[in-house]
């Protein structure tokens, strides 16, 4: 058997990418996919910070002297949602999108599963198996696979950053893109078009051809992008990310699922409040999200973006003015089918009894939200293999597509 | 001096370029010998620049309790523990105990982040047996921090069983998917190791709670396991899972997807397998069926260079050393192949439908193209590099000689009409291979050549 008769038996050309009609160009095509944008906030965000529940008084504030935010009135006072939470100030980009429907939140949503450790819970949100290792695909690789048609675009799914998010391992191959900028081929000066011919010609007739074909094309595609003005995102690299992520879905290249990381969570120490690094991490959060959206402009009716964390953070604050890894934590929906302007799941408070082993508890399953989200969302009617043994219970949080 | 096609091979597939010292070693003793060579790198003098280097890497022999007290010892000894895979898989003269371990540690696979400051120790242990018995890799894993905490099994407990280690043990580790085995199986396996803990004062970290065992009978793959005994649950489990033909199966398979091919012939699976049985599961007697075997040397270009094995013979080809932690990891981060970051137990995945992602050839080529611009000394390459590409550049009166010498170094097998014809076409600026290489041609071309040469697809290959 030659490489061309092994790569044909694998009998997943489609799912690589390697479709031969895709030789025909998909920049340009102008696809009107759905889009889906999934932001993981790694470290354990502190859902107690970003959405403060201010109406449990001294439950909350009594056992974090530096990092509760203030009640809505008060100096430094968060932004009222409901009367029971309130956002941190630096989420004011964000509160427009809240009243206007677009944005919801889930409280004390969480794992299954009790584990404190970044690694464990991270692999269990990501495989959407949680408490069970042996997943060998992540919940955005599945419902790519679920989904795959004939004529495949490379950019299906991308993962933007250092490294693709294991929540898109699966048979679909996603295109890992740290930017625009990033995704080069250079040689030596004067030496570079004449290099470029002779490596098209190694590739000709090689089994990794239509790869090569892929690369060549994305190549052009995202060079035309690049050329385009950014408009104002913040200068980090979750800023930079989302305005990629926007490139391509106006640029219509096939993208249907978007997996990035907003990173810098673990806030074990000095989190501060109104000032310090948790407000810095929550207003680049939430002045990078409300770029995106506004960017989007009509594209937005068609995009979806959710934002998670591997876990919430503990009730009370530490002997370092931190806070440590704790339990049931928050989500985030925006956009396109999200029913917002509220805040969802049950609050089983802040008492102790109602604590879990001194943390939120968590009363929505993430799988719940996520599920909800491909099905309604997405369309994708086989939730059953997205998050396999599992019965998910929708709160209502997506329009009926 | 020339290798036949054979010879090529085995040195590709061991690990090694088809030149310099392996292939002088090879064609000195043959290939019988020259496996058997391998087979006892004790005995083979170590290259003395690889032998310095190495003896450097000190964190990486202290023990897992002091390194967590030393300044991000976790970190260095991560970045310690890749410099010394990249030597070892890619300018050690003991190449085949470097691959096995590599083998070993992708097949035992923790996941650097959740070793933490076990990964170097739980590597050397894995490493000490890569050319030994499976037995002994299957007790010591079983045994070792880093695996107990990764999948849990340091809270197995009787009352509350967690059965993430029990189920990989048969799945990844024994007897593999196929196996035969229940989920039955999986959770009278995972009462069998109830107890099998951590303790940090304890020698080497491994700790039995007899408190914590459940001492019920059980029945694991048809065996009874009877009532009220402790630790021997586990051992007695771990020795039947060694001898078990399943095991045999599922290890000779993954060593032929490791060195044979993605579809590695029934017949030779079975033969090594039977081998693996009737060896108790030492290796030496399976490899040296492998590196015997007509369907080993059938395979030829069948097997996709994963990145880190790419890199790793990129930086032999042209002799680059890696000045800066930074730039490494990132390479790797690029070429979607972080070191050890895979995230699930099952290790990074062999098959080269896995690695043909659009993003990852373009880092291939990207790579390609800044390791032989920078190891030509362009100063704008950025790369903070060590190289010489000049040295190993072999000499040559035309074009066409040129490209055929550096080929063959590179490649290890003749060019195509075509391939040659792309390598001559840029090399020569469309003149043709006759065209005379003075100094200031090869200058103009060496970078763009070799950069070429690692890009193609007969680099990817092997």
């Amino acid at each position: 058997m030659n490489r061309r008769d092994l790569l044909k038996t694998l009998g997943a050309l489609g799912a690589l990418g390697l479709t031969p009609g895709f030789q025909l160009g998909f920049a340009g095509r102008g696809r009107e996919e759905r889009v889906l944008v999934v932001v993981f906030m790694r470290g354990g965000a502190d859902a107690l910070a970003l959405a403060a529940p201010h109406a449990e008084g001294g439950f909350y504030y009594d056992r974090r002297p530096t990092v509760a935010v203030p009640e809505p009135g008060r100096p430094g006072g968060g932004l009222d949602l409901d009367g029971r939470f309130t956002f941190h100030p630096a989420l004011a980009p964000l509160f427009e999108l809240y009243r206007e429907g677009r944005l919801a939140v889930v409280h004390a949503a969480g794992l299954s599963v009790r584990t404190r450790s970044h690694f464990d819970a991270q692999q269990y949100v990501e495989s959407g198996t949680p408490d069970d290792k042996s997943s060998r695909t992540g919940w955005l690789g599945r419902h790519l696979a679920l989904t795959a048609g004939a004529d495949a675009s490379p950019f299906r799914g991308v993962g933007m950053g250092d490294v693709v998010p294991a929540s898109l391992l699966g048979p679909v191959q996603p295109l890992a893109l740290r930017a625009l900028e990033a995704f080069r081929l250079h040689g030596r000066e004067g030496e570079w078009p004449a290099m470029q011919r002779s490596l098209r010609a190694l590739y000709a007739s090689d089994p990794l051809a239509p790869v090569a074909r892929n690369v060549w094309e994305a190549l052009a595609t995202l060079e035309g992008l690049a050329e385009r003005p950014a408009p104002a995102y913040p200068e980090t690299p979750f800023g930079q990310r989302l305005a990629t992520v926007a490139r391509l879905i106006r640029a219509g290249v096939g993208l249907e699922v978007a997996a990035l990381d907003a990173d810098g969570w673990d806030t074990h120490e000095d989190q501060g409040t109104l000032e310090g690094a948790f407000a810095g991490l929550a207003e680049d959060w939430a002045r990078s999200l409300a770029a995106f959206w506004n960017d989007l402009g009509p594209h937005g009716r068609r995009v979806t973006v959710v934002a998670l964390s591997e876990f919430g953070r503990r009730v009370e604050e530490n002997a370092s003015g931190g806070t440590d890894h704790g339990h049931g934590g928050a989500m985030w929906l925006l956009g396109a089918g999200v029913r917002g302007g509220r805040v969802y799941g049950r609050w089983p408070g802040l008492a102790v009894a109602a604590l879990d082993d001194g943390d939120l508890a968590v009363t929505t399953d993430v799988r719940d939200v996520l599920a909800e989200v491909v099905v309604r969302g997405l369309g994708n009617p086989r939730v059953d293999e997205v998050f396999p043994g599992y019965r998910p219970r929708f709160l209502g949080l997506m329009e009926e597509a | 001096m020339s290798l036949s096609q054979n010879e090529t091979h085995l040195l590709l597939r061991i690990g090694f370029l088809p030149s310099g010292w392996a292939a002088e070693r090879l064609q000195a003793l043959g290939a019988e010998a020259f496996v058997e060579e391998q087979l006892q790198p004790e005995r083979i003098p170590e290259d003395p620049e690889v032998a310095r280097k190495l003896a450097r890497l000190k964190l990486l022999e202290m023990e897992p309790r002091l390194l967590a007290r030393a300044f991000d010892g976790e970190g260095r000894a991560y970045v310690e523990l890749l410099r010394r895979h990249l030597w070892r898989n890619g300018q050690s003269r003991r190449r085949l105990e470097a691959r096995m371990a590599a083998f070993w540690t992708n097949h035992f696979y923790v996941p650097a982040e959740a070793a933490g400051h076990h990964l170097a120790d739980y590597h050397r242990t894995l490493e000490r047996h890569a050319l030994g018995s499976f037995r002994d890799l299957l007790f010591a894993v079983a045994r070792h921090p880093a695996m107990l905490t990764y999948l849990n099994n340091d809270s197995n407990v009787a009352e509350h069983p967690n059965e993430n280690y029990a189920r990989e043990l048969l799945e990844l580790h024994t007897l593999g998917v196929d196996g035969g085995y229940t989920e039955q199986d999986v959770k009278e396996a995972a009462r069998a190791l109830t107890g099998w803990t951590t303790h940090p004062r304890a020698i080497g970290g491994f700790f039995f709670n007899p408190d914590a065992h459940d001492k019920g009978n059980k029945t694991i793959l048809g065996h009874t396991f009877p009532a009220g005994r402790g630790i021997e649950d586990g051992l007695a489990l771990l020795d039947l899972l060694a001898r078990h033909p399943g095991t045999a199966r599922f290890v000779a398979t993954k060593l032929a997807l490791w060195f044979v091919s993605d579809a590695p012939p029934e017949g030779l699976v079975r033969r090594l397998a039977e081998v693996f049985l009737r060896a108790r599961g030492e290796l030496r007697p399976v490899l040296r069926a492998l590196f015997s075997a007509p369907e080993f040397y059938a395979a030829r270009g069948q097997r996709l260079r994963s990145p880190i094995e790419f890199l790793a013979a990129a930086t032999e080809v042209t002799g680059v050393a890696f000045l800066d932690d930074w730039i490494l990891l990132d390479a790797l981060n690029r070429l979607e192949q972080p070191f050890l970051g895979w995230k699930t137990p099952d290790g990074y995945p062999t098959r080269a439908r896995a690695w043909s992602s659009t993003s990852g050839l373009l880092a291939r080529w990207q790579v390609a193209l800044e390791l032989a611009q920078e190891a030509d000394g362009d100063p704008e390459g950025g790369w903070g590099l060590l190289a010489h590409l000049e040295n190993r550049d072999p000499a040559a009166r035309t074009v066409g000689e040129w490209v055929d010498k550096a080929t063959r170094q590179v490649w290890g097998r003749e060019p195509s009409g075509a391939q040659l014809a792309a390598l001559v076409d840029y090399t020569s600026d469309g003149q043709g291979a006759g065209r005379p290489l003075t100094p200031t041609l090869a200058g103009r071309k060496r970078g763009g050549l070799y950069a070429l040469l690692l890009a193609a697809p007969e680099f990817q290959w092997t």
